[in-house]
């Protein structure tokens, strides 16, 4: 299997939150939320905009998290999903001043967790977030398909050098 | 979009879960469900993914599985023995002293005496054969007078339906006007219709003081200035009749007074112009509008609460479906659905025998709203303690708390205090439920079984099956009835070993059976198009009402007529207050729910971003809200997407203290709201209001 990522359409999302609820419940997060929702109004009454995100882990090409553990407690899977070792992470929050987008969280007991891209789901099911969006913003899957859809809609590969595994369609 | 349907049985093994299809009830859209227990336990919830919702949950839908183990919900039947103060009773000791109770207000001031509201409906059909055909009164009702009122009432009158729903994945040209689509999480079929309509490149107008949600997905907003979008709509009228826009043959064949609808526009001199100077949209704007809206095919002209927000959203409602008839844009692919339902039965039927006739009109009627959809809620206090138009002794609250979500809070409290019999069945304690005399736990739509309409396009059925254990003493409805039917001499009629007894008497007229709708939770039938062109509309005429002679029968105008709101903002209250949801909130069930909590704390008012500066207001301060009725402080958002001269407050917060962790959060607005009821409808103008701001001291 190749790459596996995210495929995000900022015109679909409403900001509502339904995704982050239901990650929360899949993955029995707890105290934390695996993704992170922000809505920005840009502009000059009446011409006025919105933007909003809903930002999970993006599992990098090349994870600065992962280069940045001291205790090799994150890894990579072949399908690029990036996962932490709870019993070996030592709290140093060492990967969150690594990830640029602020992607790892850090509950009561001080270890490192965020977005397992749903990793007890088999690949042919949807991710617990892209199956309960009202309007179907989100969508995973590989690459290359991703690569494909996004294209069609003028959509682009989040950039930075960290290689980030999401496209998005503006 | 990746397949949902089918999955069922691949989730159940990697949650080692069963799968059980419900119904959400957080809201009244009633979504259907895929509830996953493990050993009694929620593990995961999603949308049916066979059905309309295709998998999708809104975030208060999704994050409701908290309040199956949510130790803040009522345990035990409840009485009142002080302010505040309840004792636990047994709950044959609560059904034996409330039936008493029912029974000596029947014989002193009839059966009408007593009422029952509900906000969701689950499973108040048990209660409504209870109190309507065995009890004797007329008095069984909802919440809509708080809703959407005015646009029952409006589609009722004019297109003889009583709940259009959307055929948006097909429009290409959508204008919707005080409904926030996206905003409110209503039909999640829908929202995901509007944007795939937007994404293939479908025109989105919406109209709202308020740069909404579904604002953030148009081509276009038009930030009208509140209150006046019946002008506004009488002149795109009056473009449509001027220019001859309309669908001529379809308005001869299956509208009612077309040229006198056309005349009227005219002669009273609806122009753009004219609407211009009221609505603050430029002259040349509506002529576009209109021309586009009129020239598009397939499109739709929608609203909802928002208009009838306002003492004069009944005849905009109506101009808003008056449109769309003028058009020919009714139910067909791309417009309003008249959806058909499917042919469910009642759960049991009551012999003629045993029915008791009401001797008095329902309240609605005997208050003189006879064409009101719902009951007038506002002026309950007024039956309640002045005994007008007939005394009402008795009232029964499930699910609903009008304490907190009708205006005029203080007398609202006073008339619940002042009833002889008054019962809360909840799942929470509430507001209302504090100041009542019994208050029952009801079972959640987790723990009971219904089966009922749903609000997808086709006549579809949708079906709970109960997930989980009783709660505590919880019971449902259906059970809460049967006990008293059995202390009141109807418990023969109200009889049965298992919900799915009466559960095959409701669904006998479907081509399938409850086993199967067991497992897959909803029966669907085929959608159909233009029916209207085999049965008619269920108008008086059966034709569309452009005029409509119900109106007329009632004494009132047969065409609509533009009137400007009642409240205008003045010198001393310069601006106007509006009100609009959270997606997060709805009803009790959320209001204490920590995830819903943690993602948003409280409520704010909105304030636009010029009138924050000139008041020396920065966003996060804490105002001062006052109309000339009372005055709340709360949390100020300062943005650029409100109008300015308008305070657009979000509800949903501001409950009691009793409510465990939602203690202290937020502002409860509906004190600074003075009684407000539109005419004709009954409906409640909750942005009937002026409002002063200043910073907030300390």
């Amino acid at each position: 299997m190749g790459a596996r990522g995210w495929l995000f359409d900022i015109g679909k999302c409403t900001g509502c939150h339904a995704c982050e609820v239901a990650c929360a419940t899949w993955n029995a997060t707890g105290a934390v939320s695996w993704r992170q929702i922000v809505k920005i109004e840009t502009g000059v009454y009446p011409n006025v905009g919105t933007r909003n995100l809903s930002m999970p882990c993006l599992h990098c090409d090349h994870a600065p998290c992962l280069q940045a553990c001291p205790v090799a407690a994150i890894t990579k899977r072949d399908d690029g999903v990036v996962l932490v070792d709870q019993a070996t992470c030592v709290g140093c929050m060492f990967c969150f001043w690594a990830c640029p987008f602020g992607v790892p969280q850090f509950g009561a007991e001080g270890k490192m967790s965020k977005c397992t891209f749903c990793a007890d789901r088999p690949a042919e099911l949807p991710r617990a977030c892209e199956e309960v969006c009202p309007t179907k913003a989100i969508l995973s899957g590989e690459m290359h398909e991703l690569e494909a859809l996004a294209a069609r809609s003028g959509g682009e590969r989040v950039g930075g050098p960290a290689g980030p595994a999401m496209f998005v369609i503006r | 979009m990746k397949e949902t349907a089918g999955t069922t049985e691949a989730l159940e093994r990697l949650r080692d879960a069963e799968m059980t299809p419900g119904i959400c009830y957080v809201c009244p859209w009633t979504c259907p469900t895929e509830v996953y227990t493990r050993k009694g336990e929620i593990v995961y919830v999603r949308g049916n993914t066979r059905a309309s919702t295709k998998g999708s949950r809104c975030v208060k839908g999704e994050a409701s599985h908290v309040l199956a183990k949510d130790d803040n919900r009522l345990k035990h039947p409840m009485r009142r023995v002080g302010p505040n103060r309840f004792e636990r009773i047994t709950w044959d000791e609560a059904l034996t002293q409330i039936a008493r109770k029912l029974t000596g207000i029947k014989a002193t001031y009839g059966p009408e005496a007593v009422a029952y509201l509900w906000h969701v409906d689950p499973n108040s059909v048990f209660a409504q054969l209870f109190l309507t055909e065995c009890y004797g009164t007329p008095n069984y009702y909802g919440h809509t007078s708080a809703c959407e009122q005015d646009r029952r009432l409006a589609a009722l009158t004019v297109l003889g339906h009583v709940f259009p729903v959307h055929d948006y994945e097909n429009a290409k040209f959508i204008m919707l006007l005080g409904i926030n689509m996206l905003g409110a999480n209503q039909n999640l079929f829908e929202s995901r219709g509007l944007l795939a309509a937007v994404a293939k490149g479908a025109r989105l107008v919406v109209v709202d003081p308020a740069f909404t949600a579904t604002a953030e997905k148009a081509s276009e907003w038009i930030p009208i200035a509140p209150g006046t979008d019946g002008a506004l709509l009488f002149a795109m009228a009056h473009v449509i009749v001027q220019d001859k826009l309309y669908d001529e043959a379809f308005c001869r064949q299956w509208t009612h007074g077309f040229d006198e609808f056309c005349r009227h526009v005219v002669a009273r001199g609806y122009t753009p112009e004219w609407a211009a100077g009221i609505t603050d949209v430029a002259a040349d704007t509506i002529r576009r509008l209109a021309r586009e809206f009129a020239t598009t095919r397939p499109a739709m002209l929608e609203t909802f609460k928002g208009l009838g927000n306002y003492a004069n959203g009944l005849d905009a409602s109506r101009v808003v479906y008056i449109l769309d008839a003028l058009t020919g844009q009714v139910d067909g692919p791309g417009n309003l659905i008249l959806k058909d339902w499917a042919p469910l039965q009642p759960p049991l039927s009551i012999p003629e025998a045993r029915k008791t006739k009401p001797g008095k009109p329902p309240l609605h009627v005997a208050m003189g709203y006879p064409l009101a959809p719902d009951l007038p809620t506002q002026l309950l206090p007024k039956a309640i303690l002045e005994g007008t138009p007939y005394p009402v002794k008795g009232l029964f609250f499930q699910c609903t708390n009008p304490v907190m979500s009708e205006p005029n809070t203080a007398l609202y409290r006073k008339a619940v205090q002042a009833l002889e019999l008054s019962v809360a069945i909840d799942t929470y304690f509430s507001e209302t439920a504090a100041e009542c005399e019994f208050v029952l736990p009801e079972a959640s739509f987790y723990e009971r079984a219904e089966i009922r309409q749903s609000l997808a396009m086709p006549p579809e059925a949708i079906v709970c099956v109960p997930a989980l254990a009783a709660y505590h003493e919880a019971r449902p409805v259906y059970d809460i009835v049967r006990g008293l039917a059995e202390k009141m001499g109807y418990g023969d009629l109200f009889q049965w070993n298992s919900w799915e007894e009466w559960g095959r008497r409701i669904i006998k007229d479907l081509p399938t059976d409850l086993d199967t709708l067991k497992k897959t939770g909803f029966w669907s039938g085929e959608l159909t198009y233009h029916k209207y062109t085999r049965t008619g509309f269920a108008t008086p005429t059966g034709k569309i009402e452009l005029m409509s002679e119900a109106f007329a029968k009632h004494g009132y105008n047969a065409l609509p007529e533009y009137r400007d709101r009642q409240v205008i903002p003045d010198e001393a209250y310069p601006f106007q207050l509006i009100n609009s949801k959270f997606e997060m909130h709805c009803n009790l069930t959320t209001q204490n729910n920590p995830i819903l909590l943690r993602i948003r704390g409280e409520n704010w008012a909105e304030i636009n971003t010029g009138d924050a500066a000139r008041l020396g207001i920065r966003d996060g301060d804490r105002i001062e809200v006052a109309s000339p009725q009372a005055a709340v402080t709360i949390k100020a958002k300062v943005r650029a997407g409100i109008r300015p001269g308008v305070i657009c407050v979000r509800h949903g917060h501001g409950f009691g203290h009793w409510q465990g962790i939602a203690k202290g959060r937020g502002t409860h607005i509906n004190p600074i709201l003075g009684t407000n009821v539109n005419p004709i409808s009954g409906g409640i103008g909750y942005n009937e209001c002026k409002v002063r701001i200043r910073k907030a001291s300390g």
